[in-house]
């Protein structure tokens, strides 16, 4: 019965009715701008939660503060000892790389684990708020001068960057 | 709709940004307002345990809380830190951290003859380096006359009978009184600082032949004893060995022996044996550095009863 109908639907030159075809634009309009809405909510999300992770690693950077309590070189061997104090308002302050440079050179020797100030290692490998710590930095490029200006830079996972000055 | 939310959502961000800006700011502001100043500093050292005396004040318009303390051997180059935990200050509060109160850092084969520098930390994170007492300040205010070498302690001249032979009596307390019996044999107990003035930070040495002179203006009789060795528990040694005082160090020196550089008891011991008046010097002999070192220094006054 379907099958006989259908050439009859589409050769049948007779107008649909004013009710019928404003229904069906209806219905076409409302989909599309349902499928546009959702496109747009969907589009909208996405910026959101982008820009919610920008500003969220922006803010949480901007917290970050790390001090040098000390930096030793020398004695008894030719590394370097770098103290730091989180003294910023957020936790886990990882570092990612120390760079040891003065205004000719520059170096990106390796680091050891961060321990505590007593020795032991920290477990976390990164410092909260209040907590202190030091890695040694070994295999420099070349070995520092004596009594020569150089600044040792911390970059952390974050992206914040620390640097203190000091005399080898 | 989309675009308000957006925009809410923008704003939203935006706000809580600039709150933890504004948070950083002030976290940065009271940085800089936190002033605390280190004077009066100065070191003693026993052993490996660098004793620091220094008297802190804030200066700075916020409470103020004070986390290590940093000491560094510049003599050879190594150094130690100690935690300080509750000491804090408020605006214009002073802390003396003197005496007991003194801070105590482990530094591996410090020396008084070295050279210190030390600073605290906060835990704001700023740096406080303590500022050294003026040497010279100490040589004329403790030092005999302000010229020399060593000071000496009017505070803790004491005096010492025998228990026995060798042992003394009271030890280590003695009596501390200017009144000297006459009719008892008597060790003298000095307490002296190497002050070495003259930059070089110089150990001194005394010899067998530093002796403590007592003498009476009124009858013109004078006595002297040696000096003399003693043990931690009080033993009188008998045989001399150089005492060596760093610069810097305090030391306690005996007197006790009729004997240049031996001591063999009862034969060896020593009474005033005149009643009066004495004046009292010391007659220090050694070495200083690679030179050679004599002072004598009139010191005290007693009276022999």
């Amino acid at each position: 019965m379907l099958v006989r109908r259908i050439p009859r639907i589409i050769f049948d030159k007779r107008a649909v009715s004013n009710v019928i075809s404003a229904t069906i634009l209806t219905g076409v309009v409302i989909a599309l701008s349902l499928s546009m809405f959702t496109w747009a909510q969907g589009r909208t999300s996405v910026y959101n939660s982008e820009y919610r992770e920008t500003v969220d690693a922006e803010t949480a950077k901007l917290k970050e503060k790390l001090i040098f309590e000390y930096v030793f070189y020398g004695n008894p061997s030719d590394d370097i000892t770098v103290y730091l104090l989180n003294c910023g308002t957020i936790d886990d302050v990882e570092i990612k790389n120390v760079y040891v440079s003065n205004s000719t050179w520059l170096s990106n020797p390796s680091f050891s684990t961060l321990k505590f100030l007593n020795g032991t290692e920290i477990p976390d490998q990164d410092l909260d708020v209040g907590e202190e710590g030091y890695f040694v930095l070994s295999q420099l490029s070349t070995n520092l001068k004596t009594g020569a200006y150089y600044c040792v830079k911390v970059v952390t996972v974050r992206g914040a960057t620390f640097d203190s000055n000091f005399v080898a | 709709m989309v675009s308000t939310n957006v925009l809410l959502w923008t704003f939203s961000q935006n706000a809580q940004y600039t709150q933890a800006a504004k948070d950083v700011n002030q976290d940065e502001a009271d940085r800089r307002n936190e002033k605390i100043v280190a004077t009066d500093g100065d070191y003693s050292v026993s052993g490996n345990e660098v004793t620091v005396e220094v008297t802190l004040t804030n200066t700075g318009a916020v409470a103020a809380q004070i986390i290590n303390l940093w000491v560094f051997d510049t003599s050879i180059q190594t150094y130690n830190y100690t935690s300080l935990l509750n000491l804090s200050l408020n605006p214009g509060s002073v802390a003396d951290l003197t005496g007991d109160e003194a801070i105590v850092v482990t530094v591996d084969e410090a020396n008084p003859g070295h050279d210190f520098i030390s600073w605290f930390v906060t835990a704001r994170g700023n740096t406080i380096a303590l500022e050294k007492e003026e040497l010279e300040d100490v040589i004329v205010a403790q030092v005999a006359q302000g010229i020399g070498y060593l000071a000496m302690d009017f505070d803790t001249f004491r005096y010492f009978e025998y228990a026995s032979d060798y042992m003394l009596k009271d030890y280590p307390a003695g009596s501390g009184s200017y009144i000297v019996p006459t009719a008892e044999q008597v060790v003298f107990r000095i307490k002296l600082t190497n002050f070495d003035p003259s930059g070089g930070n110089r150990s001194l040495t005394l010899h067998s032949h530093s002796l403590l002179w007592m003498y009476y203006p009124a009858v013109g009789k004078q006595v002297y004893w040696y000096i003399v060795n003693v043990s931690a528990n009080g033993t009188v040694q008998p045989t001399y060995s150089d005492i060596v005082i760093e610069f810097r160090e305090t030391t306690y020196v005996y007197f006790a022996s009729a004997s240049d550089g031996t001591f063999t008891g009862n034969p060896d011991q020593k009474k005033p044996g005149t009643g009066g008046p004495a004046a009292i010097n010391l007659l220090l002999l050694g070495t200083i550095g690679p030179d050679y070192y004599g002072q004598n220094i009139p010191f005290v006054s007693v009276y022999c009863t």
